[in-house]
């Protein structure tokens, strides 16, 4: 029943998660972390995710009328959510847009960076300048 | 007065069940919560000015740790004082419970704290979006006395304990500044900042 009310509760979280990133990346003109190059389709893709995931939570007590999950487990589960999310935005996205830029990046630094590239390339730079 | 102003909230569900059902939906233990989380993520992701958005970072991170503390206070309280769910002290029949029974104290409201500790964190730096979630945060604190679970002094409480948890972590914030530009710099490494 835990892992059940578990994955009921993480797996709303990650969708919304990425529904929100998606939304952000194309609201912050982060063209590496999205999905399609239109982003007609990323704020619709964000609302789509982000209503699902919040309909599922809101008939939450409907389905389980006796689930709960604690505070703390709930927090854990959060904080999971979002960063399997992330995660999971970051590598579809530097997969799709994998010979989408060019290597004329700009100067920037911290998330700007993936404005004209992708989260893998911006890595791959970042150890190439190192070694 | 907290039970009769309880009466009257809870006495609003009972004359309109749609609305009891509604917010049973609104003000369960995670829709809200989620909205909130969703909410701090668009702040650290969404914001275009980078100085704006430096501040806006740093007061997520800020928003969590005051969140941290919320849910320590309510331990700490729960641990030397139990108050008693309003279904469980009044007739059946001057309460209309629109929930799963809690089990745990009726003081003070978790839920409460939870949502306006990070809803008033957020309001000392980025207005527009504190109103939002204050907002989130007092239809949540309505709504868990209009469903039948807590007392007004529950969620007011709850309100109370949300704001000294966010002035302790803000004056956390401050104390250790360092730590927070050092973790930030270190996500900055892995474009997450």
């Amino acid at each position: 029943m835990f892992l059940k009310l578990s994955l009921a509760y993480s797996i709303p979280v990650f969708l919304a998660g990425i529904g929100v990133l998606q939304g952000c990346a194309a609201y912050n003109g982060l063209s590496g972390l999205l999905f399609s190059p239109k982003k007609i389709f990323s704020y619709a893709l964000a609302v789509i995710m982000i209503g699902l995931a919040l309909a599922s939570l809101f008939d939450w007590n409907w389905r389980y009328a006796t689930g709960i999950i604690q505070g703390a487990q709930q927090a854990e589960f959060s904080f999971l959510g979002i960063l399997l999310a992330l995660v999971f935005t970051a590598i579809l996205a530097s997969l799709i847009n994998r010979s989408r830029f060019h290597t004329t990046y700009k100067d920037a630094e911290g998330y700007d960076v993936l404005r004209d590239r992708t989260f893998f390339q911006a890595i791959k730079q970042r150890f190439g300048r190192r070694s | 007065m907290d039970t009769a102003l309880f009466k009257f909230i809870n006495g609003l569900a009972g004359k309109v069940p749609f609305l009891g059902k509604l917010y049973s939906g609104i003000a369960n233990d995670y829709f809200l919560p989620i909205i909130v989380v969703l909410i701090l993520v668009a702040l650290w992701f969404g914001t275009r000015d980078p100085q704006r958005r430096k501040k806006n970072q740093r007061v997520v991170l800020i928003a969590l740790i005051a969140i941290g503390i919320a849910n320590a206070l309510v331990a700490i309280t729960n641990a030397f004082y139990f108050r008693s769910r309003p279904f469980t002290v009044l007739p059946p029949n001057q309460v209309h419970l629109f929930f799963y029974r809690p089990t745990d104290s009726s003081f003070p409201s978790n839920f409460a704290t939870v949502l306006f500790a990070p809803a008033i964190t957020v309001f000392m730096t980025d207005k527009r979006a504190g109103i939002i979630l204050l907002a989130i945060a007092v239809i949540g604190a309505f709504g868990r006395v209009f469903i039948g679970i807590h007392y007004p002094s529950d969620v007011l409480g709850g309100a109370v304990y949300g704001a000294f948890a966010s002035l302790v972590a803000y004056w956390l914030g401050k104390l250790f500044n360092p730590v927070l530009s050092w973790l930030l710099n270190l996500m900055k490494t892995f474009y997450l900042v």
